[in-house]
C-alpha cells in the first residue's frame, strides 16, 4: 500500500502480476527492517527501566544486574542500528514517496541543493514556514539523496488535495528522530555501565522515566508512515476517500467510540497490571518451578 | 463466467477452514459458556480455564485463517460480507478480544472481585461468539439483502430474523455440548462426571435444534437444492447423523475422548452440509439470485489462487503437525496442581 509493485490493472482492479516483485519490494523490506527492530529497542528499554527501578531499591540485585546487562547489550545493538537504518529508510522514502518526504521536512519549494532547517514551524495556509532558523545549506539534498546538489521536490509541486497534512507529519517526524537519537545515547550509556549499573543512580533514574519514550517514538513513526501517505490509501493508485465501505455513518459513529473505549479501558488495566508485576519482581524459585513442570 | 479448478479448490479449502475452526474453537467457546453451570467453585472454574487455556488461541487462529482465506481467495465476497455483517462482526470481534484478555488476566491478581469480573467477561465472551457465528452463518445460508452493486440494504436487526436466531441457538447448544464433553474428558471427577451428565442433556436439545434447523432450511432457503440435484451430497448430513448418534453411546461408557471425536466429526460434517449447499455461492443475495457472490464472480486472479495453493500445500501440513503436537503435550487430565489460569 505504501509502494505497490508486481500488479497490472485488469478487469477494473489491480491483479497480481509478479509474486517475486511483491516479495522483493524494497520499500516493504526497509519498513520491515525498521518496525521490527524498533520493537526490540522498546522491549530493551522496558527491561532496562524495570531493572533500573529494582537496582535503585536494591531488590534482588544479582537478578536485576543480570537482566540489566543482557538488556543493555541488546538495546545498544538495535538502537544504533535503527539510527543507520532509519537514515537509509528516509532516503528510500525520498525516492519512492516524494510528497511524504516534503511533508516530513516541511519543504515547500522545489530546489537543487536544498537546505535543512534545524528548527521550523510549518504554516500550511500560506504554504511556507512561518519560522525557520539555523538553515544549513545543501543538507536536505545530502540527507535525502546522498548528493549535496540533488533536486528535492517541494510541496508546491503537487496540488493541495494531493498533499498530506504537513504539520502533523513534520512534528511526528521530528519527535521520532529526536527520540531515536536520545535513545541511542541512553543505550550507549547503559552499555558502558552494563557491569556496574548501581554506580550511576542518575542514569538508573533516567532509564526508569525513559520507559514511555520508545512507545512515543514508535507511535510518532507510525504517524509519519501512515498519515504521510495520505491522501492515498494505495500510494499513487487509490485515494482513501475512494476506498470507503458502504456503511452508514451511524455504524461507524458507534464502532469508532466503541474501539476507543474498549482499548482505552484495556490499556489502563494493562498498564496497571504491568506496573504491579514489574514492582513485584521475579516470582520465588518454587513458583517458577511449578509453572515449568506444568509446561513440561 | 467460467469456473476454474482453483476456484473450486479454494471454495473447498474455505469450507474446511470454517469446519476446523468450529470443531476446535467450538469446544473452548462451549466450555466458557458453561463456566457458571459447571464451575460451582473456584477449583472447578480454574479447571475449566485450565482445560481450554493452552488451546483457545491456537483454535482462534483458524478463524483468522478462514477470514484471511476469504479475503485472499474471494476478495469481493469478503468486502461485501464484512460490510453487510459489519455490526455483527464487530460484536464478535469485541467479544473475542475481551474473552482472550479475560483468560490471560484472571490469574494475574489475587483479589476475588478481580476474578469474578473476568469470569463474567469470559462467560459473555464465550456465549456471544457462538450466538453471533450462528446468526451470521444462518443468514449466509439464507442469503442477505445485497443489491447488484454488492451493497447491503438492511440492518443488524434484519439479521436477527427467526431463521438467523435459530441458527444462533443451534450454535450455542452445539458448542456447549462439545465443550461439556471436552471438560468431561480433561478433568477429574466429580467435575468430569457432572460435565458428562450435562453433555447428555445438551445433546438432546441440540438434536431438536438440528432437526428444526434442517426443516426450516428446507422451507426458507435454497440450501437443499444442490442435494436434490446431486444426491451423492447426502453423504455429509448422513455422516453428521451417524457421528452424532455415536456421541451418547460413548458418553454412557464414559469414553469421553471418543465422544468428543464423535461430536467433532458431527460439527465438521454439519459445516460440510452447509457449505456444499451454498456452492457455487459464497454469499447468496436474498433480493435476486443474479446478485449473489459466487466463486466465479468474486475470486482473485488465477495466478493469485495458484500461488495460494502452493503456499497452502507447503504450510498446512506443518500447521497440522504442530497443532497435533501441542494437543498431545497438553493431553493430560487437569489436576489441582495446574495453576496457570
Amino acid at each position: 500500500m505504501q509502494h505497490p509493485v508486481g500488479y497490472v490493472i485488469r478487469n477494473g482492479r489491480a491483479e497480481l502480476d509478479s509474486f517475486a516483485a511483491v516479495l522483493t519490494n524494497s520499500f516493504a523490506w526497509w519498513e520491515f527492517l525498521h518496525t521490527v527492530p524498533s520493537a526490540y529497542v522498546l522491549s530493551g528499554f522496558f527491561v532496562l527501566g524495570v531493572s533500573a527501578w529494582h537496582i535503585l531499591r536494591k531488590n534482588e540485585l544479582s537478578f536485576f544486574k543480570k537482566s540489566f546487562r543482557v538488556a543493555a547489550i541488546w538495546t545498544v545493538i538495535f538502537s544504533l542500528y535503527l539510527i543507520v537504518e532509519g537514515h537509509i529508510h528516509g532516503a528510500e522514502v525520498a525516492a519512492k514517496q516524494p510528497t511524504k518526504l516534503a511533508a516530513m521536512e516541511s519543504h515547500w519549494e522545489t530546489e537543487k541543493g536544498a537546505g535543512w532547517a534545524l528548527f521550523a514551524i510549518p504554516d500550511e495556509a500560506n504554504e511556507r514556514n512561518s519560522v525557520e532558523f539555523i538553515k544549513v545549506p545543501k543538507v536536505l539534498s545530502l540527507l535525502a539523496f546522498h548528493d549535496p546538489e540533488a533536486e528535492v521536490k517541494g510541496l508546491k509541486e503537487w496540488p493541495k488535495e494531493e498533499r498530506p497534512p504537513v504539520a502533523l507529519i513534520f512534528w511526528s517526524f521530528r519527535i521520532m528522530v529526536l527520540l531515536g537519537l536520545l535513545l541511542g545515547l541512553f543505550s550507549v550509556l547503559a552499555y558502558i555501565k552494563r557491569n556496574n549499573p548501581e554506580s550511576t543512580p542518575k542514569l538508573l533514574k533516567v532509564l526508569v522515566w525513559n520507559i514511555p519514550l520508545p512507545y512515543i517514538a514508535a507511535q510518532a513513526g507510525w504517524m509519519v508512515a501512515e498519515v504521510g501517505r495520505q491522501p492515498w490509501i494505495v500510494y499513487g493508485l487509490m485515494k482513501t476517500k475512494d476506498a470507503v465501505s458502504p456503511l452508514s455513518s451511524l455504524q461507524v459513529g458507534l464502532s469508532l467510540p466503541a474501539f476507543i473505549i474498549v482499548y482505552g479501558i484495556l490499556e489502563v488495566i494493562c498498564f496497571w497490571l504491568i506496573a504491579y508485576h514489574a514492582r513485584k519482581g521475579p516470582e520465588p524459585a518454587e513458583a517458577t518451578l511449578k509453572v515449568e513442570t506444568k509446561l513440561a | 463466467m467460467e469456473m476454474n479448478i482453483f476456484q473450486i479448490i479454494w471454495f473447498v479449502l474455505w469450507g474446511v477452514l470454517w469446519a476446523v475452526y468450529f470443531m476446535l474453537d467450538g469446544f473452548d467457546l462451549g466450555a466458557g459458556s458453561l463456566l457458571y453451570i459447571l464451575g460451582k467453585d473456584e477449583k472447578d472454574r480454574r479447571a475449566i480455564y485450565q482445560a481450554t487455556g493452552p488451546f483457545w488461541d491456537g483454535n482462534e487462529v483458524w478463524l483468522i485463517t478462514a477470514g484471511g482465506a476469504t479475503f485472499a481467495a474471494f476478495p469481493k465476497a469478503y468486502a461485501v460480507m464484512f460490510s453487510a455483517l459489519y455490526s455483527a462482526l464487530l460484536l464478535l470481534l469485541f467479544s473475542l478480544i475481551i474473552r482472550g484478555v479475560a483468560i490471560e488476566y484472571r490469574n494475574k491478581h489475587e483479589s476475588p472481585s478481580w476474578r469474578s469480573i473476568w469470569d463474567l467477561l469470559f462467560f459473555l465472551g464465550s456465549l456471544l461468539p457462538a450466538l453471533l457465528l450462528g446468526v451470521a452463518f444462518a443468514n449466509i445460508f439464507k442469503g442477505v439483502a445485497i443489491d447488484q452493486n454488492g451493497i447491503f440494504q438492511e440492518t443488524l436487526f434484519h439479521l436477527l430474523n427467526p431463521y438467523g436466531l435459530l441458527g444462533g441457538l443451534l450454535f450455542v447448544f452445539c458448542f456447549a455440548t462439545h465443550g461439556a464433553i471436552w471438560v468431561a474428558f480433561k478433568t477429574m471427577d466429580p467435575l468430569s462426571e457432572r460435565a458428562g451428565n450435562l453433555a447428555k442433556k445438551l445433546w438432546v436439545v441440540t438434536l431438536i435444534l438440528v432437526v428444526l434447523f434442517w426443516a426450516y432450511s428446507f422451507a426458507a432457503t435454497r440450501i437443499w437444492d444442490n442435494y436434490l440435484k446431486a444426491p451423492i451430497l447426502f453423504v455429509f448430513p448422513a455422516l453428521a447423523v451417524i457421528a452424532y448418534l455415536s456421541v451418547p453411546v460413548f458418553l454412557n461408557k464414559k469414553a469421553y475422548f471418543k465422544a468428543w471425536v464423535g461430536s467433532a466429526l458431527t460439527i465438521v460434517a454439519f459445516t460440510a452440509w452447509g457449505v456444499a449447499g451454498l456452492f457455487p455461492n459464497i454469499l447468496p443475495s436474498s433480493i435476486d439470485p443474479a446478485y449473489s457472490l459466487t466463486i466465479m464472480n468474486s475470486s482473485s486472479s488465477e495466478l493469485t489462487l495458484k500461488i495460494m495453493t502452493a503456499v497452502a500445500v507447503i504450510f498446512v501440513p506443518i500447521v497440522l503437525a504442530y497443532t497435533i503436537w501441542a494437543y498431545k503435550i497438553f493431553s493430560h487430565k487437569i489436576t489441582e496442581k495446574d495453576i496457570a489460569y
